[in-house]
């Protein structure tokens, strides 16, 4: 039985699939099965230190290893949503140049997050460690 | 920044707007977790026949709402 799946991967086959959309294709699944793992634990972290004091906050913060979680995480969130946003800009924006245009701006704005992220990570475990 | 503006923001979050807001997003993360984990299993072949699909996509918002539900309780 021919299923419509089977017919659209066939036409996509026949529109020369190339290497980098195969890669996004398996970037945006790997993330998301990171992201299943980080961002229960986040959002579980989060409320329940959602009625602490500043102090237990930053020592949460500052620990090495919740760093390096928290580092992990914003990367795949921000590799993530990259990579589903260029999705969204591919099937609804029609004009190709604009579509170019929207695609660039939304890599440079991650990347931007990304570091900015990072950076106050680490800002916040210096602070901690003082 | 500091100690100040920590009791700040850590204020607004603790109104009801704030709990409200931290609910919400709560539904949209579980709600998009949900509905990703069924893309995985589209993307296996598993579940292509409509009625299945039907039944995911409640299946997911009951999730969802069970999520935010359970969620709710242990925070207030």
């Amino acid at each position: 039985m021919e299923t419509d799946f089977q017919v659209s991967s066939e036409r996509m086959k026949s529109q020369k699939l190339d290497y980098h959309t195969t890669r996004q294709w398996k970037g945006q699944r790997i993330s998301a099965l990171s992201l299943i793992f980080l961002g229960i634990w986040f959002i579980v972290e989060v409320l329940r230190h959602a009625q602490e004091d500043y102090s237990v906050v930053l020592a949460w913060a500052g620990n090495p290893w919740i760093g390096i979680a928290l580092a992990s995480l914003i990367g795949m969130v921000f590799y993530h949503s990259a990579l589903g946003l260029q999705v969204v800009v591919e099937d609804y924006v029609r004009n190709s140049n604009l579509q170019k245009i929207l695609i660039s701006q939304v890599k440079i704005l991650s990347i931007i997050m990304t570091i900015l992220s990072w950076v106050f990570i680490i800002r916040i475990a210096m602070i901690a460690n003082e | 920044m500091g100690p100040k503006t920590y009791l700040l923001i850590s204020g607004w979050y603790s109104s009801p707007l704030g709990i409200a807001a931290m609910l919400g997003w709560a539904f949209c993360f579980y709600f998009h977790l949900a509905n990703g984990v069924r893309h995985l299993f589209w993307d296996v072949g598993w579940g292509f026949a409509l009625k299945d699909v039907y039944r995911s996509g409640w299946l997911v918002i009951g999730f969802a709402m069970g999520l935010t539900l359970l969620t709710f309780w242990w925070v207030i």
